[in-house]
C-alpha cells in the first residue's frame, strides 16, 4: 500500500500544529522552513456539527455549532514512514503523537482525498 | 550541439508513477523516466477540450489553450464544496429557477445546471474569507454575470464555457454568490463545477460528491543519470509558465540529489522574477543570475549556461545576466522538479525542458530561447 488515509482528532489546534510541524522539514538560505516530506496533511479544523445559516445579504441567521476537537486528515506516503528491521521485515512507523489521535468515521466523513474512500 | 535530455515539446509519454523524458542523441532514443507521485486523482483538460479525471500517480498532460500539451504540476488544494456540481443545494432568491442536468458541461456529459433569473437575483452559499471561488459559466455572448466572494467580478460571457474566479483577500466574506446585481445582464445561463479553495488563485477543478475533497500535491523527480549531464559545462533550458505570481520559489534543478552541486532555473520569491543559479564546490561557490519579466503566467523561454568562469542567463531570446568567474558543479546525476533536495517543488505548466552537455554559443542560445 503506497498511501495510507488516516483521520485524526486533537484536543487543540496548537497540538495539531505541533505534530504537523514535527514532520520532516528543510530550511532554505533565508531561514524559512519548507516541508521535505510528501505526506498530504489537511487541517479540517473545528468541524461544524451544525452549519451556520445566512440570509441573502450575508447576515447571520443562526449560529453554527462546532466540535471541540481539531480534525486533521492525512494521506501518508508509506515509503517515508516504513521501517525495515534486521531480518528485512517492514513495518509502518507513524511519527510520534499521531497514533493515539487516530479516529474512525462513517463513510468519508466531511472530507476525503480525490478518488479515495476512507 | 549535444542535446542529452528532452521532456515534452509535444512529445509526451506517461504511465502510472512515470513521466518519460528521453535522450535522442544520434537518433537513438533512450528513455529517462521521472518518478511521479500524487496520492489522489486529479483533473485535466484533454485533447478534445474536455475536463477528465486521471488516476492516482498519473501525470497530467493538460491541453487547456495549448494544442501540444503541457505538464501540469499543482500544489495540494481542497475543494470546500461537498457537492461541487449540485447548484440546487445553494440558497436562492424566489425568482430564480434552477434546472439540473440541463446541458452538456465542460466534462462532456449532460450535467450542467440551468439558472434562469431576473434583475438583482442571486444564488448563494456561505463561505469564509481567504478563499478563491470559481465556477464554470456559459451564456449568451456579450451578456454579463457577476460572481461575488468578498470582492466581485462582472464577467462578459463568450457563448462558450468560461471559468470565472474571485479571490477574497479580506476578512469579511460570508457569501459566495452568482448574481445579476449592479446591472449584470444575463438572464439564462448554465453552471458547472463550483470550487472554493484556500489560496489566492484557482487550480484545476476538483469534483466532489458528498464530502470536501483534496487533490494531493504532485512531485516529479529523479530523471537521468551521470552520463546524461556534463559537470564541466552545459545548458539547462525550459519553456514554462507559473500558475500565479505567488512569490514562492518554484525550482527545476539538475543536481547530485542535494543542493551542494546544482544547476537551477526557477520562478523565485520576488515578483515575476526568473532566477538561474549554479552551486559548486559542495555549495561554497554560488552563481546567481536574475531577470524580471512582465508576467510569469505567460510562457517563458529561459536557459542557464554553465561553464567555469562563463555563466549566463537567457530569457526570451536575450542574454539578461552573466557571471565571468566561478567553478562548474560536479557530480550532476539527476533532474527534478524541486531544489534537488526534495523541497521547493516546482508548480506550473511545463511545455519543454532540455539539457545540453556543452555550453551553447550565444547565437544558439538566442535561437533556443526565442
Amino acid at each position: 500500500m503506497k498511501y495510507l488515509f488516516k483521520k485524526y482528532e486533537f484536543e487543540s489546534q496548537d497540538l495539531a500544529e505541533t505534530r504537523i510541524a514535527a514532520l520532516p522539514h528543510t530550511e532554505d538560505e533565508e531561514g524559512n522552513e519548507h516541508p521535505s516530506h510528501s505526506h498530504t496533511v489537511v487541517k479540517l479544523g473545528y468541524i461544524f456539527t451544525e452549519q451556520p445559516t445566512f440570509d441573502e445579504d450575508g447576515e447571520l441567521l443562526t449560529e453554527g455549532v462546532q466540535s471541540d476537537m481539531y480534525s486533521v486528515d492525512v494521506l501518508w506516503n508509506a515509503s517515508e514512514i516504513t521501517e525495515t528491521d534486521e531480518e528485512g521485515n517492514q513495518e509502518i512507523d507513524y511519527p510520534y503523537g499521531w497514533v493515539s489521535k487516530e479516529i474512525e468515521v462513517e463513510g468519508n466523513g466531511v472530507h476525503t482525498f480525490a478518488g479515495r474512500n476512507f | 550541439m549535444a542535446n542529452t535530455f528532452n521532456l515534452g515539446n509535444g512529445n509526451w509519454a506517461q504511465k502510472t508513477e512515470k513521466l518519460l523524458a528521453y535522450n535522442a542523441e544520434n537518433d537513438n532514443y533512450k528513455p529517462l523516466p521521472f518518478d511521479f507521485d500524487r496520492g489522489s486523482t486529479a483533473t485535466r483538460v484533454n485533447r478534445d477540450g474536455l475536463i477528465e479525471t486521471v488516476g492516482v500517480d498519473e501525470p497530467r498532460i493538460d491541453f487547456l489553450n495549448n494544442t501540444k500539451g503541457h505538464l501540469l504540476l499543482e500544489p495540494s488544494r481542497t475543494n470546500l464544496f461537498s457537492n461541487s456540481n449540485l447548484f440546487t443545494s445553494w440558497a436562492k432568491e424566489a425568482t430564480v429557477t434552477l434546472t439540473p442536468n440541463y446541458g452538456i458541461s465542460p466534462d462532456g456529459t449532460q450535467n450542467s445546471t440551468r439558472m434562469q433569473m431576473s434583475e438583482n437575483d442571486s444564488i448563494y452559499v456561505s463561505t469564509t474569507s481567504g478563499l478563491t471561488a470559481s465556477v464554470y459559466v456559459k451564456g449568451v455572448q456579450g451578456e454579463t454575470i457577476r460572481l461575488s466572494n468578498g470582492s466581485s467580478v462582472i464577467h462578459t460571457l463568450t457563448g462558450q464555457w468560461d471559468r470565472i474566479e474571485v479571490y477574497d483577500s479580506g476578512s469579511v466574506s460570508t457569501l459566495m454568490t452568482i448574481n445579476t446585481y449592479l446591472g449584470a445582464t444575463a438572464r439564462d445561463i448554465e453552471l458547472f463545477g463550483a470550487q472554493r479553495e484556500a489560496g489566492s488563485y484557482a487550480t484545476s477543478y476538483i469534483p466532489t460528491s458528498g464530502s470536501t475533497a483534496t487533490r494531493s500535491a504532485e512531485t516529479c523527480n529523479n530523471a537521468g543519470n551521470s552520463n546524461v549531464f556534463n559537470d564541466s559545462e552545459g545548458v539547462l533550458y525550459w519553456e514554462c509558465s507559473s500558475l500565479y505570481n505567488d512569490l514562492t520559489n518554484r525550482i527545476i534543478s539538475v543536481s547530485q540529489g542535494n543542493q551542494n552541486n546544482t544547476v537551477q532555473l526557477y520562478f523565485d520569491a520576488s515578483s515575476n522574477r526568473i532566477r538561474g543559479t549554479v552551486r559548486a564546490v559542495d555549495g561554497t561557490y554560488k552563481c546567481v543570475l536574475n531577470y524580471t519579466v512582465s508576467d510569469t503566467t505567460d510562457y517563458i523561454k529561459a536557459a542557464i549556461k554553465y561553464k567555469a568562469n562563463d555563466f549566463a542567463l537567457w530569457v526570451n531570446g536575450v542574454e539578461r545576466a552573466t557571471d565571468t568567474s566561478g567553478n562548474a558543479p560536479t557530480g550532476l546525476s539527476e533532474i527534478s522538479f524541486d531544489s534537488g533536495s526534495g523541497s521547493l517543488d516546482f508548480y506550473g505548466k511545463v511545455k519543454d525542458i532540455r539539457v545540453y552537455n556543452i555550453a551553447l554559443s550565444d547565437s544558439e542560445l538566442q535561437a533556443l530561447t526565442t
